[in-house]
């Protein structure tokens, strides 16, 4: 583990974002900072989907240009940024990991990356992901993994496999994952990282490609709470292009960092989120716990309604589901050209009866209303494990080399899919090392929209702890 | 059965109940693309109030309305 305090590259991006600001280093500087260790660490990491280096420093130039004029810039103003290779940009591809839309080319630009680009921020590379952003453990059959920076033995986790490695791998100050079933919490957790996956309907799915319409989010992947709080004000809010985007206000999130943490309610779990619990991640889990209650929180003991014993198999039902209503064509058209494991998990949404999934999406609503007033009634927000096991190595995560694997991506997305099921949101915070040196995390959940108090957790966490300083080595 | 599987079952007989009768105003066999939109804008007004909601719209205002009420 580094920290290499010296290397701009090693910066938070508030850090950058204030740097650029003052003048001490420019915006082509920082890119080209970027884009020579993207380079660098692909052969190891397996990142770039696709780079276009004449187009990054052009971004770059732009916001020096600008810059020097004066005036009014955004908070992202100059800071490179890459994305998971599902957001579309028009006139540039976007393969999504799949061989299937290797050649596809968007005629028009996400709301996500419009949002960011109207806050000043470079979009400098597309990395790679899980095919079709469907699985959990980062593998990709079709275009290669992407591996683990803290050690390429072991998993990114997935779906927003490249986006998890290239942020703690410090590629880029930060990342845009999805997250139908994990896909942020999962990568952030396995590679040190912050990630929020916001409320359904916070963030516009418009121009992102669909797993499952019911389910995905949109979010960030960052170093910091802060720097994740300055993306996520970025991108949410109600967009006419996603009619299920929330018109709520959204909150001012870095007003909320600076607010106190004392005496807020925060929930421990009974029963479920601890089932199965590795003794090594349930020590640095419960320590955590020990720092928010040293920070002046209360710890509340609650029990969760039984029912989210069920929303992982559902959660995966309705991915299924909605899945290959997407992908019906090419499933019928171009079997071949997928992954064996991504074209077997999607089949099976082909079989499932109306009736069945209708009844699914009904249980939502009630299942939605009961958690939150049997858990939000007692308490402002729920500390969980993230993963309830260590961060597995490729190998003992390779889907087609286990014969289980059905069982097995039900217990690594065990403490996620819930989330996605009820539509909460959940931050991944880092809070230390299992003794194999791979990164460990606890999860915040919170009541519709309360992302913001989450955000005051984990910073208020973050100030308090220095896990989030570490980086994987050598630089 | 649990209260939620009690709940489902009403609804499903309060849906069958709605749609078994259901015969839109307007369908006329004369005038088969007229009918198609009679159809299918009875068919939208209908499925307003259907206790099966599968659009995610309706979850979000769901999740609007379970928002912290004191920020």
């Amino acid at each position: 583990m580094t920290t290499n305090a010296a290397d701009p590259a090693f910066m938070t991006l508030a850090q950058a974002a204030a740097l650029l600001a003052t003048g001490k280093i420019s915006s082509r500087e920082l890119t080209r900072i970027c884009l020579d260790r993207l380079k660098a660490h692909n052969d190891a990491l397996h990142v770039i989907a696709g780079l276009d280096e004449d187009d990054a420093l052009a971004q770059a130039d732009a916001a020096d240009a600008a810059r020097a004029k004066g005036g009014d810039l955004g908070p992202l103003h100059g800071v490179p940024l890459a994305h998971k290779d599902m957001y579309y940009r028009k006139g540039r591809g976007s393969a999504c990991g799949s061989v299937i839309r290797k050649d596809f080319i968007p005629d028009h630009t996400s709301t996500a990356l419009l949002r960011l680009d109207a806050q000043g921020a470079l979009d400098i590379a597309r990395l790679n992901m899980v095919e079709f952003a469907f699985g959990v453990t980062g593998h990709n059959d079709v275009v290669g993994t992407p591996k683990n920076p803290w050690n390429t033995a072991h998993m990114t986790g997935g779906s927003s496999s490249g986006s998890g490695a290239a942020v703690a791998a410090r590629l880029c100050f930060g990342a845009l994952g999805s997250d139908t079933g994990g896909s942020i919490r999962l990568p952030a957790a396995c590679c040190g990282l912050v990630g929020m996956k916001p409320t359904y309907g916070r963030v516009s799915r418009h121009g992102a490609m669909p797993l499952a319409h019911s389910l995905d989010t949109v979010g960030p992947l960052t170093r910091t709470v802060r720097d994740n709080a300055l993306m996520m004000q970025a991108i949410a809010g109600h967009d006419p292009n996603d009619p299920v985007t929330s018109t709520m206000p959204v909150t001012d999130y870095e007003a909320e960092l600076e607010k106190d943490v004392r005496g807020l309610k925060l929930g421990v779990p009974e029963n479920f989120f601890y089932d199965g619990v590795a003794p090594e991640i349930r020590a640095l889990v419960e320590a955590s716990l020990k720092t928010y209650e040293d920070l002046g929180c209360v710890i509340v003991p609650v029990k969760v309604p039984d029912a989210v014993t069920v929303m992982n198999r559902l959660t995966n039902l309705i991915t299924a589901t909605e899945g290959a209503s997407v992908h019906a064509r090419w499933l019928a058209e171009q079997a071949s050209d997928y992954g064996p494991q991504t074209r077997a998990r999607l089949a099976i949404g082909l079989f499932t009866p109306a009736s069945l999934y209708l009844r699914v999406l009904t249980l939502r609503k009630q299942l939605v209303r009961e958690f939150c007033d049997q858990v939000f009634g007692k308490i402002d927000a729920l500390h969980t494990p993230l993963m309830v096991m260590p961060v597995p190595t490729l190998a003992e995560s390779n889907m087609a080399a286990n014969p289980g694997f059905a069982d097995y991506l039900l217990k690594i997305g065990h403490n996620t899919r819930p989330g996605n099921f009820l539509g909460l949101p959940g931050l991944n915070i880092p809070c230390g090392f299992t003794p194999d040196g791979l990164p460990c995390s606890f999860q915040l959940m919170g009541r519709p929209f309360d992302e913001g108090l989450l955000y005051r957790l984990g910073h208020a966490y973050q100030q308090a702890t220095d896990w989030h300083e570490r980086a994987p080595g050598p630089g | 059965m649990s209260p939620s599987d009690t709940d489902d079952v009403t609804a499903v007989l309060d849906w069958l109940k709605q749609f078994q009768g259901f015969q839109p105003e307007g369908v006329e066999l004369a005038d088969p693309a007229g009918a198609a939109r009679a159809a299918a804008k009875a068919g939208r007004e209908a499925a307003l109030g259907l206790p099966f909601d599968a659009d995610p719209t309706g979850f979000t205002l769901l999740l609007d309305s379970l928002a912290r009420k004191d920020p």
